[in-house]
């Protein structure tokens, strides 16, 4: 596209000849984007990773901490959609479904199938219903997008339920063990590392794809649908590329779904479920992988615990919802944010201030000059 | 080189845009100027292809516009800023800057989640670039903040520098300098002189604050009510007459001043 060569060249130039004649008041200190410390990324992996040691033997615990994994990677392409692609949806458990499905016919018909191939089709599958669910949701917004997901969300249950013999019908399907090599994927340990692996992938996806031109094209509709075209953004094919990524991760975890309940039903996919992570996704915090983690393992534990009170464990949870809300507007991952700058003061620009952010870029911030800057007209 | 011939826009029966015939030469800045409702943002709305006229070729370089949707347009190398400075909000100043690049990249969504090196070779291009463009708008300083957090003006050239990023042959500005403190004005209008030479672009330049427009511009075109009334060399449609009536009968550069 370069038309006219050279043109970069002159650009510096300019820069150069530009540099020291700003007007003050444009100026500003950077503010770094939040960024969790490696130190503390490592520190919550090894704990991951020896947690079997300590409670392997303890089928229960397991069972709930692969479980956490797994509502943690369905909030995470939850959080995909709605905090960094600005959609809506309130029926995620119906990929999870798919997946979890998928997962158990695959394994169940095609039995010699690599433990890989089946994960990898519970995923494309799952992706390939979220790209026909996004090509009409692309075209909806806000509460009607909602409605759409609830839809769905309701329907594919339903759908379970009236299967016949490929989805079991009432009694669902048994899921085969899995073979991983020598392992033998059917007690609660190897299923765990299993679900570790998915997710430490699938995070790390994410993590790529955002910071790429997909991941800003996402961002970029959330933040301005009507000028994100002028940027050569075309918004409904970004919101279906956006639905089916999120489907996709939310198929892996329906694979994980399945091995660790050995068992899928209709009724593990109601509507409650779809809300437990749209309520993870919230409490965590939009816009941060890491607040869907920690909101969907602290959700598992909540309602884990409010089993013994029978009907009002989901009474429990929502109240606990309404108080984190409460008392965290942004969610969990802002009280980071918060904790940190109230520690070590806002951060620093990382980088040293070379030559050109010598000039205009070391003058105070503007906020504090504000004459004019601010001024709307 | 924009050609604009016999263009007319009306929205149900008001006529926003009448019989309108201009160009805009490659590596020149023409202002389009006229008191407000005067049709000046539909021009730009039309080219953008937001707009789709009932009558009249808009022509880029030869190929029809009309027929390209609004996000192919910036494949023909014309990009914009708004008005109302809809910056990507989230995201820091560089990453705005970015997405204004990314039209460029030709990886799908499955490269970006591998983040193949062809990925990585285009992130570490579009943040050079942007790195860049911000020295020459003179804000580098700001450039790990997030867009909501910027003051007005500061945003003003990150728009501007959105649309600048993507090597643009032709760049249409809706109103740069509405808004802008007296100093940031002046810092502007060098900031926009220097485009042509720096980028080897051309610039079609909204405004109704004729002070900053005159200054830079080789041709200025004055619309009201949907019509041109006026096209010359600054010098003379600010002594034209009927330029002087339609900003309310007082001189030109004195009728400005008021907005």
């Amino acid at each position: 596209m370069s038309r006219r060569p050279g043109r970069a060249a002159a650009l510096r130039r300019g820069g150069q000849q530009g540099d020291g004649r700003t007007w003050p008041s444009w100026t500003g200190a950077a503010r770094s984007v939040a960024r969790v410390p490696v130190l503390a990324t490592l520190a919550v992996l090894v704990v991951a990773l020896v947690f079997p040691r300590f409670e392997g033997g303890n089928t229960t615990v397991m069972s709930l901490a692969t479980e956490a994994l797994t509502y943690g990677l369905v909030t995470m392409s939850l959080n995909l959609l709605m905090g960094y692609g600005g959609q809506v949806s309130v029926g995620q458990a119906g990929f999870l479904a798919v997946g979890a499905y998928t997962t158990a016919i695959v394994a169940t018909h095609f039995g010699g199938l690599p433990f890989i191939a089946v994960l990898a089709l519970a995923g494309l599958v799952t992706a390939a219903v979220g790209l026909v669910l996004g090509l009409p949701a692309a075209r909806l917004r806000g509460h009607y997008l909602a409605v759409a997901t609830l839809g769905f969300g309701l329907a594919v249950p339903e759908i379970a339920l009236n299967g016949g013999s490929l989805t079991g019908g009432y009694t669902g399907l048994i899921v085969p063990p899995q073979q991983l090599g020598p392992v033998m994927l059917n007690n609660p340990v190897p299923v765990y590392y299993l679900g570790l692996a998915v997710l430490l992938v699938s995070a790390a996806a994410i993590r790529s794809v955002l910071a790429s031109p997909t991941g800003r094209r996402f961002m970029a509709v959330r933040d301005s649908q009507d000028t994100a075209p002028a940027m050569g953004i075309n918004a409904g094919r970004t919101k279906v590329v956006l639905f089916t990524l999120s489907a996709f991760f939310c198929g892996l975890a329906g694979y994980v779904f399945a091995l660790n309940n050995s068992i899928v039903e209709y009724s593990s996919f109601d509507f409650s479920l779809s809300l437990f992570f749209f309520a993870a996704v919230i409490v965590g915090g939009l816009g941060s992988m890491w607040g869907s983690l920690i909101g969907a393992a602290l959700l598992v534990v909540i309602q884990q615990e409010a089993v013994s009170l029978g009907g009002f464990s989901e009474a429990i949870l929502g109240v606990a919802v309404v108080i984190v809300l409460l008392l965290v507007p942004g969610g969990l991952a802002s009280l980071a944010r918060r904790t940190r700058d109230a520690v070590a003061g806002p951060r620093l620009p990382r980088r040293p201030a070379g030559p050109a952010g010598s000039g205009p870029g070391g003058l105070p911030d503007q906020r504090s000059s504000p004459a004019g800057a601010s001024r709307e007209g | 080189m924009l050609q604009i011939e016999d263009l007319s826009l009306s929205f149900g029966g008001v006529h926003a845009i009448e019989g309108l015939n201009l160009t805009v030469p490659d590596g020149t800045i023409t202002a389009l100027i006229g008191p407000n409702g005067a049709g000046k943002t539909s021009v730009l709305n039309v080219i953008n292809g937001f707009f789709r006229p009932q009558r009249g070729r808009v022509l880029h370089d030869g190929l029809d516009l009309l027929s390209v949707p609004p996000y192919r347009v910036i494949q023909q190398g014309i990009t914009r800023s708004f008005q109302n400075v809809a910056l990507f909000g989230g995201l820091s100043v560089t990453d705005n800057l970015i997405v204004g690049y990314d039209h460029r990249s030709r990886t799908g969504f499955a490269r970006d989640l591998l983040h193949t090196p062809k990925v990585a070779r285009h992130e570490r291009a579009a943040r050079a670039r942007a790195q860049e463009v911000l020295e020459f708008l003179g804000i580098t300083g700001i450039a790990r903040r997030r867009a909501e957090e910027l003051g007005f003006g500061e945003r003003k050239l990150v728009d501007l520098g959105r649309a600048l990023i993507g090597s643009p042959a032709l760049v249409l500005l809706d109103e740069p300098a509405s808004g802008l403190a007296e100093g940031q004005k002046a810092w502007l209008a060098e900031v926009l002189s220097r485009i042509p030479a720096e980028f080897g672009a051309a610039v079609l330049v909204i405004d109704h604050d004729m002070r900053v427009v005159m200054g830079v511009s080789s041709k200025v075109i004055v619309m009201d009510f949907g019509r041109k009334i006026a096209e010359g060399t600054p010098d003379e449609v600010r002594a034209d007459p009927v330029v002087v009536t339609a900003y309310l009968g007082g001189s030109a550069d004195g009728a400005a001043e008021g907005h």
